[in-house]
């Protein structure tokens, strides 16, 4: 309740407010404001229609009492009871009241809500350092483990490091994205695996701490405001190879199927989305409209235990050559495959002007084997 | 964006699909529906049946299958975006028919929504509003069973100027708890479409009775149903206001039309009889409910 209300008194001069909607039936008033619906009675809808913002509380209760006859007193009580009432409920325009005139500051987006987020089901890391960075029109944190780490994010990503205030507005919240790099190698078994987190998804983990660390680049990337990049996010994943590049849909089981296509000599990319620019049909990979300093992601990635297993495909711009479904073939297909979700936060309408686009141009294959894409991207 | 969207609904309908699209008009909204298991399309095509229409809808609503393997899943798209992706038929099927429901609704601006289900006499129709589970479909499925004619069990569209409610005759929503009550009026499910229904009753109304479907009727009486197991039968009148609160808690769109919503619902109230009815016996609420009915359309056929 508006403080304000408790300062009320029969001096107050009540006024209604008057962006209200209001139906009157048998005397009683059933209102909708701000959302909600009220009901009024009969004495609270009386003062409801006489606070015109020029009688008191007191002025009211008297002219009440003249019209129906009865004991001042009772009405003044009943009168100070009904507005005090309407007040409470915001129906009545209060002395301190902004006004509506006043806007809200723009403030981004705060990105809380990864995938599987939630208090209860974090088992991830304590990432007891974050960086708040502003990234298009969101605010997003990425949480770490130690300071060297922090350090080196708080450098690479300097452009977009957010104010105190935002760092604020994020603390309560779990980061959207963090970072896990062992610092050693252990004393007995294989090396250690680095890990990317989304909430609480792992989307990227490997042996090469530096290719955690870029794949971080790439998915802060899709935050930025990609159209004015003109590209457009698919929901696929790219694989890389000689020739070109192909939007597939996303495995089942995503490690498995990479080791099946790096035998074959092909690459993937680690990004949560397909960027592609419509214009010279060509799959962008890497952190469009992000400015990154990628000297201290690689500092940090040869100070720590790794080895490059097995290879992202490298950053650059790739001719689309196809979309490869599981099946069946065709651009329907393509459609109902690689189209936006029906809330897609990369907004619904950029994500279909490029897919209808391209799936008109781009051929749409049916048949997504490492064997199959191997000959199609121009690998051994 | 209208060319975008042609070229969308093309694409999609050279899809090899399960036979024909099929073509539905929801309240003000054209509707075209796919799907790829056979089965299940000529489920769909029976269920919407009293809604089939000759031209091809504005919107698209798909479910396909995607994937190998155990990560196979069902798909079900909007006008090419991706509603859901499951592994579960039933909850594919529930979106599916959540999607072509909230498009009705989305759709319809010119009639004020209310959720409610509405059943008619020839001269007068009564609006039966209610949160879920309390009791709407059920009580529809067996007015219209003892011949009362079948308006909607969901959605009430009232003309804003008539004061009729339209027919929206989707199939009727049966909770499985109702199951023995109203076993007769319950269809068999064809094999090869159990795992996409699961243990929903859907019932076409025309299964009901084969003249079930009314045409727009005035509404003359407004009836709050609660079940409650065991509770003897009670009818309350409810005072004007609190019909109207009840009624304007029920209407789809109010936050974006409260002044006309607001307007055409007291309309609604002043021509009205309303109830609140309790009751955990069947036969006994349709007993009362058809005693109101009479009781208001005597003055209406006089």
């Amino acid at each position: 309740m508006n403080p304000d209300v408790l300062m009320l008194d029969e001096t107050f001069v009540p006024r209604a407010r008057d962006d209200v909607t209001a139906a009157v039936l048998d005397g009683e008033t059933v209102i909708h404001c701000d959302g909600a619906l009220h009901h009024l009675s009969r004495i609270a809808t009386l003062v409801w229609q006489c606070s015109d913002g020029e009688v008191t509380v007191e002025g009211l209760a008297d002219e009440l009492a003249g019209a129906f006859g009865a004991d001042t007193a009772t009405v003044e009580r009943d009168v100070s009871v009904a507005v005090l009432d309407l007040a409470a409920r915001g129906l009545l325009v209060l002395p301190n009241d902004p006004g509506f005139e006043s806007e809200p500051e723009p403030f981004p987006d705060v990105l809380a809500e990864a995938p599987g987020s939630c208090a209860s089901c974090d088992r991830g890391p304590g990432w007891s350092r974050r960086a708040t960075l502003r990234v298009g029109a969101s605010l997003v944190d990425v949480g770490s483990d130690d300071a060297a780490l922090d350090g080196a994010l708080r450098a690479a990503f300097a452009a977009h490091l957010g104010s105190e205030v935002d760092a604020a507005r994020t603390r309560e919240l779990l980061p959207y994205y963090g970072v896990a790099l062992a610092a050693e190698l252990p004393a007995s078994g294989p090396r250690p695996l680095h890990r990317l987190h989304r909430g609480t998804t792992v989307p990227v983990r490997s042996r090469d701490p530096e290719r955690v660390l870029r794949a971080l680049a790439t998915h802060l990337a899709t935050h930025a405001d990609l159209a004015a990049s003109g590209l457009a996010p698919l929901p696929g994943l790219v694989i890389g190879g000689p020739a070109g590049a192909v939007i597939v849909p996303r495995p089942g089981r995503p490690v498995a199927y990479e080791r099946e296509l790096v035998a074959r000599g092909l690459r993937v990319a680690d990004a949560p989305v397909a960027l592609v620019d419509v214009e010279t049909r060509e799959v962008v990979v890497g952190a469009p409209g992000l400015t990154v300093d990628l000297a201290p992601l690689e500092a940090q990635g040869s100070a720590r235990p790794g080895s490059p297993d097995p290879a992202a495909l490298t950053w650059g711009r790739y001719p689309l050559l196809a979309f490869v479904l599981d099946a069946p073939a065709g651009p329907g297909a393509a459609l109902l495959t690689f189209g936006p979700r029906v809330a897609d936060p990369y907004g619904v309408d950029a994500v279909l002007d490029a897919l209808v686009a391209l799936v008109e141009l781009v051929p749409v294959h049916a048949n997504a084997d490492a064997a199959v894409l191997a000959d199609l991207l121009g690998a051994r | 964006m209208p060319e975008r969207d042609e070229r969308v609904r093309r694409l999609l309908d050279a899809y090899p699909w399960a036979g024909e699209g099929i073509h539905v008009r929801l309240l003000d909204v054209g509707l075209t529906l796919y799907a790829t298991d056979v089965h299940l399309a000529e489920y769909l095509a029976e269920l919407y049946a009293p809604l089939r229409v000759l031209e091809r809808g504005r919107h698209t609503l798909t479910i396909s299958r995607e994937g190998r393997g155990r990560h196979r899943a069902h798909v079900v798209t909007l006008d090419a975006c991706r509603v859901v992706s499951t592994p579960a038929a039933s909850v594919a099927l529930s979106h599916l028919l959540f999607q072509a429901n909230q498009l009705a609704i989305d759709g319809t601006r010119e009639a004020v929504l209310i959720h409610a289900a509405a059943v008619a006499a020839p001269d007068a129709a009564v609006v039966i509003p209610g949160p879920m589970g309390a009791g709407k479909s059920t009580l529809t499925a067996a007015l219209v069973a003892r011949g009362l004619g079948y308006l909607t069990d969901e959605v009430v569209a009232l003309d804003p100027v008539l004061g009729c409610v339209r027919a929206y005759p989707k199939y009727l929503s049966l909770g499985s708890r109702h199951e023995d009550v109203l076993h007769d009026l319950t269809p068999a499910v064809a094999s090869g479409v159990e795992r996409f229904v699961g243990d929903r009753r859907l019932v076409p109304p025309e299964t009901i009775r084969p003249d079930a479907i009314a045409g727009p009727t005035v509404a003359l009486l407004v009836v709050t149903p609660r079940y409650e197991r065991g509770a003897a039968t009670t009818l309350e009148p409810l005072r004007p206001t609190d019909a109207l609160m009840m009624l304007a808690q029920h209407a789809f769109h109010l936050d974006h039309d409260a002044s006309r919503v607001l307007e055409v619902l007291s309309a609604l109230v002043e021509r009205s009889r309303c109830y609140r009815l309790v009751s955990g016996d069947l036969d006994d609420a349709c007993d009362h409910l058809v005693g109101l009915l009479d009781a208001v359309r005597e003055p209406a056929a006089s």
